[in-house]
């Protein structure tokens, strides 16, 4: 099976059938300010929650020493926050509906 | 009455912990869009909705400035239970990841 990428201008085009009335440029426009709202509240520590397609939370990752593999030096990593996404339970089972799954 | 308090429960959470949801997009698109609160409602949701349904296609969705996600077949493989210590296989399935923009990355640690 080969690999489509799908992009925002996708999302624009499969909405616009729906909505003849709004311009072009306005709903491209305002779903770039959906994902706007959505990393905006992630930066200020907000989670998401989305029913159907699941979380988005972040996490502080603590400092810790590395290694690099190739010359065995050791580094210092700073703190750093990171995003941790969960699948809704939902959209785990709309993509392996063709698999029987166990919970 | 049990159940009665863990539901008052929940809904405070639900209150306290100020999490994005999709009603927060609804209004978001309300105050920007101007149109009846019943079209934001259908405008949202397709948005999610025609991301679902390149899931279920198994297509990589890309959203500039925020991240990308991409749908990755697991194989089967021997778990355990951490708590019982039993051991069981877990199916092999389809899994959704995310990997946030460069962007997103910086901003979350300003």
């Amino acid at each position: 099976m080969s690999k489509k990428t799908f992009v925002k201008s996708d999302i624009v085009k499969d909405l616009q059938g729906h909505f003849q009335k709004i311009p072009n440029n306005n709903v491209e426009h305002i779903i770039e300010s959906i994902f706007k709202y959505l990393s905006n509240a992630l930066s200020e520590g907000r989670n998401i929650e989305i029913r159907g397609l699941g979380t988005f939370k972040v996490k502080k990752m603590p400092a810790r020493n590395a290694r690099n593999p190739k010359t065995g030096e050791t580094i210092q990593i700073e703190e750093k926050n990171k995003v941790k996404w969960k699948s809704s339970k939902l959209l785990n089972y709309r993509i392996n509906k063709d698999k029987k799954i166990e919970e | 009455m049990v159940i009665l308090l863990i539901k008052l429960k929940t809904i405070l959470l639900i209150i306290m912990s100020n999490n994005v949801t999709r009603q927060d997009l609804y209004d978001l698109t309300y105050k920007e869009l101007g149109i009846s609160k019943n079209e934001c409602i259908k405008f949202v949701d397709l948005v999610f909705e025609s991301i679902l349904k390149n899931f279920e296609e198994g297509n990589k969705v890309k959203v500039s400035l925020f991240g990308s996600f991409d749908v990755k077949d697991k194989k089967a493989r021997i778990g355990r239970n951490p708590k019982t210590k039993e051991e069981k296989e877990i199916s092999s399935r389809r899994v959704v990841t995310f990997k946030p923009s460069k962007f997103l990355s910086k901003k979350i640690n300003k």
